[in-house]
């Protein structure tokens, strides 16, 4: 290719510095705002940045805000849902980590059924996977609303873990069929002379040797998980059970929750999954890719 | 070497195949079965008792006697003559298209700039570009709200500073700019899915092609509307499918900036369902009904886009 | 005791039959190939020997056991893959002591089993390596290591050397006739090769399209090929061919060739009219001779290999490949002449393609 002239470097550098502030700048206002008492930021509406910095927003959120003088001093009004927000962090990291854990579980047997055993009826199995994606989720919560209630399983982490877990298992499936399709068949063959079973053929030498696969599936999955609302809004009502995601949308409702509160949740309710994408971002892409191409 | 006399009867043949044939079968059986159960609870089963609850009248009261009486096309009656529903139709389309024609193109431009590579600080940007798809989508609600707010959002404070305002803009108050609001705060966070795709598939064009245009005289643009373009086209249509239907189903952005105001004005598909089924009143018939619709539409749109633009060249 | 048997093997996928019908009959402790071009069905018979691919009707018999329902896990099968297949995220000693382990043999036990397998395939120093960092040549013995240490019935080579380059080909070839030597485990070699069946088996099996063509000895099927294709397949360079009608041309037989050259076809018996044929004969059965005495090659090319010359030519238009152990002052363009050694000679029928027999 040619050199490039200054003119062209200077250009893309440009470019460069832009796509970087609109990936960047609109986490700025979150710190910005979390990192301010309420007073601070009602006071002065124009500035950019705040006189003075305080972590007190944090304090408020992961202890549960029982400190009274604290309250009194700085907010005027602290809404409940804050109370539950340690409670759904947690709840947020077992629904994320069973739902990693099952669907990538059930996911690699199905992936490895479609992959290697050629039988008509799973090769179904897969286009119903790639057709379940286009699925809105909405029409799927409208009934099992209905059935979730019948069963009891309503207010339940169980019923937000086998929810998601029904939505994902596709995601993940896609994910992992192609790449248990990749493997040479000639490893397997070796396998099963050598004393394995089919099924002893997969678990000892395609499962050690997907390592990789599997833990981008895993983290993807952990992220879905983690970010999802309209299951775990729907299925509960009780602030014991309502993940991190619901407890962010019940300040929306709440007109009395000021924005450094709202904005220092957000930071905490984002670091998990941003953590992840920036740590483990090799893995992740070439899982994305595999994911989003049909066929 | 003596050839054998030939052992074979039709039956035991028969049999030989079938039990062959049954333990590939036996063991994708039960490989597949957990995966089975939970397609058909959670995928199957619902979709056709969304179906059978569009028909019948399930409200609250309906929900606790557990009777759903049969009324017929009346959801759909019901659905067809509130002004809401076409008006959350037609917010629908036109955010979908909005959002869409943006993603695609926002994407294109960013693959782009990282493809060059020969810029070093592309490899930070390379870094940083799945950050929006790591915020958690009401999270992302929250904080564009934020960042709208009319008193203390941050995008009057910089406008004013900038010179650009000397009035505080009340964004979220108008329906033009509260739409455009939960547009660019969608679009924020779903770039970074086009832009990975975009960027493996241009990592994927050989870089001789471009050579021998060069040879051949093509220069700058030339070289990306007759190569880079045409090889793109495949990619491009997946990401068109994939998102006009993950666009169809919008709701966390809805929820956490506008909430569907001011007044109905960005009402979308998702969010009636939502506030007809699980707010006051609780009609979850009509709401089946309206999910219902929502479906068949991203259907036949997925359809349409898979005979007529995604055709897949194989270079 | 290794005694293979194959009844009316068949084989489909779908609605094609690949393979109709074969029967095989390996005595135990012979080495035996299976040859053929590309799609002729060998691999997918070895396959159906080891039971990853399941036949669609016909018996495979190991002395007295029916295999067919068999796993090939049971079968005391052990397989030479052609990408060696070996387990990459476990070392060489892991590989090869695999399958005793799964047999749930005593650690010890395997320990010694492996460390005398890697001696004599000189793999002792690559015990705690892994697959990735050996060469092809290892990771082939390292897949043999694999199968020795098993002590199976049968050994079974799938295109084992085609992944390796010519020179290694050849010295690995001699390492499995050796090995078979010492072993003496009835073994079952799949290549398109022809030469590496030649120098290795016992018996060959000439394979196409899913039939067996030739059962033989390997110089039983260079010296007395039963029709055309096995005539060609074996043998490199391959056999000359020339199409022609069968005279009588005082007391002997010659083909006529289309523009009258006469080549002589030996003492072949005329049994009936106008009977077209085509003559067979080996490039090293064909000699120098003078003009008055031979038939008249015009010269194309030659092709000193060092150790012979190669001449190609045309007679009456048919191509033509002499080898010659001697250096003969030859151009491109020149005419030379040639006599065949007539008892070397193969008559075919052109319609039938089988061999006359005299």
């Amino acid at each position: 290719m040619k050199k490039m002239t200054l003119q062209y470097r200077i250009l893309m550098i440009i470019a460069n510095i832009i796509v970087i502030g609109f990936l960047i700048l609109p986490l700025v206002p979150v710190i910005l705002g979390s990192i301010q008492l309420e007073k601070e930021i009602q006071a002065n509406t124009t500035a950019l940045l705040p006189d003075s910095y305080t972590l007190e927003n944090f304090k408020l959120i992961l202890f549960g805000g029982t400190d009274r003088e604290l309250r009194l001093e700085h907010l005027s009004y602290l809404p409940e849902n804050i109370k539950t927000f340690p409670n759904a962090f947690l709840n947020s990291v077992i629904v994320g980590l069973a739902v990693t854990v099952l669907t990538l579980i059930l996911g690699s047997l199905t992936a490895y059924t479609i992959a290697r055993l050629r039988l008509r009826w799973t090769s179904v199995l897969l286009q119903i996977n790639l057709v379940s994606r286009m699925v809105p989720l909405i029409v799927l919560m409208v009934p099992l609303y209905v059935v979730l209630r019948n069963l009891g399983l309503l207010n339940s982490l169980s019923g937000i873990i086998i929810t998601e877990v029904g939505l994902l298992l596709p995601y993940a499936i896609i994910i992992l069929t192609p790449y248990f399709a990749a493997f040479p068949v000639s490893l397997e063959d070796a396998a099963r002379l050598d004393g394995c079973t089919r099924f002893e053929a997969f678990l000892r030498i395609i499962l050690p040797l997907s390592k990789p696969a599997l833990a981008a599936c895993g983290v993807i999955m952990f992220i879905i998980s983690w970010h999802e609302l309209l299951i775990p809004l729907i299925i509960v009502s009780k602030p014991q059970f309502m993940t991190v995601p619901v407890v962010l949308a019940g300040l929306v409702s709440d007109q009395f929750v000021f924005f450094t509160v709202m904005m220092a949740i957000c930071l905490v309710g984002l670091l998990p999954t941003l953590l992840l994408v920036l740590l483990l971002q090799k893995y992740l892409v070439k899982g994305l890719v595999a994911g989003a191409v049909k066929g | 070497m003596a050839v054998g006399s030939v052992r074979k009867k039709s039956p035991s043949l028969v049999k030989r195949l079938l039990r062959i044939e049954s333990s590939q079968n036996r063991l994708a059986l039960t490989m597949n079965f957990p995966t089975i159960v939970f397609f058909f609870i959670i995928l199957a089963y619902p979709i056709f008792f969304a179906g059978y609850l569009s028909f019948h009248k399930v409200s609250v009261r309906e929900l606790r006697s557990g009777e759903y009486p049969f009324i017929g096309w009346d959801n759909f009656v019901r659905l067809f003559s509130d002004d809401v529903f076409w008006l959350s139709a037609k917010n629908t389309i036109l955010f979908v298209s909005i959002s869409v024609a943006l993603e695609v193109l926002i994407a294109l431009a960013i693959a782009l700039i990282i493809n060059e590579s020969r810029i070093r600080l592309s490899k930070v940007t390379k870094l940083l570009i799945l950050i929006p798809w790591a915020v958690p989508p009401v999270a992302n609600g929250l904080l564009w709200a934020f960042i709208f707010n009319t008193h203390f959002g941050y995008l009057n404070r910089v406008l004013f500073q900038l010179g650009f305002i000397e009035e505080y803009v009340n964004w979220l108050g108008h329906s033009d700019t509260a739409f455009m609001a939960v547009i660019i705060a969608y679009v924020w966070r779903t770039t970074p899915f086009n832009i990975l795709l975009y960027h493996a598939a241009l990592q994927g064009i050989p870089g001789h092609l471009y050579e021998a245009a060069e040879l051949d005289g093509t220069t700058g643009l030339k070289k990306f509307w007759y190569i880079t373009l045409p090889l793109l086209r495949p990619i491009i249509a997946v990401t068109l499918i994939l998102r006009t239907t993950f666009a169809f189903m919008i709701f966390d952005e809805i929820f956490a900036i506008t909430q569907g105001g001011p007044g109905n004005d960005t009402w979308v598909a998702a969010w009636y369902t939502y506030k007809t089924s699980f707010q006051p009143p609780f009609n979850i018939g009509v709401g089946a009904a309206s999910a219902y619709v929502l479906a068949l539409v991203i259907g036949v749109i997925a359809i349409f886009y898979v005979k007529y633009v995604y055709r897949r060249v194989e270079y | 005791m290794a005694n293979l048997q194959i009844r009316q093997l068949k084989k489909s996928f779908g609605p094609d039959e690949v393979i109709h019908g074969i029967d095989i009959d390996i005595k135990d402790q012979s080495f035996v190939a299976l040859v053929g071009p590309s799609g002729c069905g060998k691999s997918t018979l070895l396959r159906m020997i080891a039971g990853l691919e399941d036949p669609s009707g016909g018996e495979i018999r190991l002395n007295d056991t029916v295999l067919n329902d068999v796993a090939p896990k049971d079968r005391d099968i052990a397989m030479v893959f052609q990408d060696y297949a070996l387990y990459p995220h476990m070392t060489v000693e892991k590989n090869m002591g695999f399958a005793l382990k799964m047999a749930k043999v005593p650690k010890t036990e395997i320990k010694r089993q492996v460390d005398a397998a890697a001696q004599t395939l000189n793999l002792t120093e690559f015990l705690d390596r892994f697959p990735r960092q050996l060469s092809g040549g290892q990771r082939q013995r390292v897949a043999m290591g694999r199968c020795i240490v098993r002590n199976p019935e049968v050994f079974l080579f799938d295109e084992p050397l085609s992944n390796l380059d010519a020179k290694l080909r050849v010295k690995m070839r001699t390492e499995i006739k050796t090995l078979h030597q010492r072993l003496k485990a009835t073994s079952i070699y799949v290549t398109h090769d022809q030469m590496e069946a030649m120098t290795l088996a016992d018996q060959i099996f000439v394979m196409r399209g899913g039939y067996i063509e030739q059962v033989g000895a390997p110089l039983e099927l260079y010296d007395y090929p039963d029709n055309i294709f096995v005539a060609e397949f074996i043998g490199s360079p391959s056999i000359n061919l020339l199409e022609g009608v069968l005279e009588k041309d005082g007391d002997q037989s010659v083909i006529v060739l289309p523009n009258g050259t006469k080549f002589p076809a030996g003492s072949a018996k005329i049994v009936q009219e106008n009977h077209r044929v085509v003559l067979g004969i080996r490039p090293e059965h064909l000699q120098w001779t003078s003009k008055d005495k031979g038939v008249p090659v015009d010269v194309e090319v030659i092709e000193p290999t060092g150790n012979e010359t190669f001449i190609t030519g045309k007679v009456a238009g048919q191509t033509i490949l002499i080898s010659f152990r001697e250096r003969y002052d030859v151009h491109p363009g020149d005419t030379i002449y040639i006599w065949p050694d007539l008892n070397k000679i193969l008559l075919f029928d052109a319609e039938t393609t089988k061999r006359i027999v005299a």
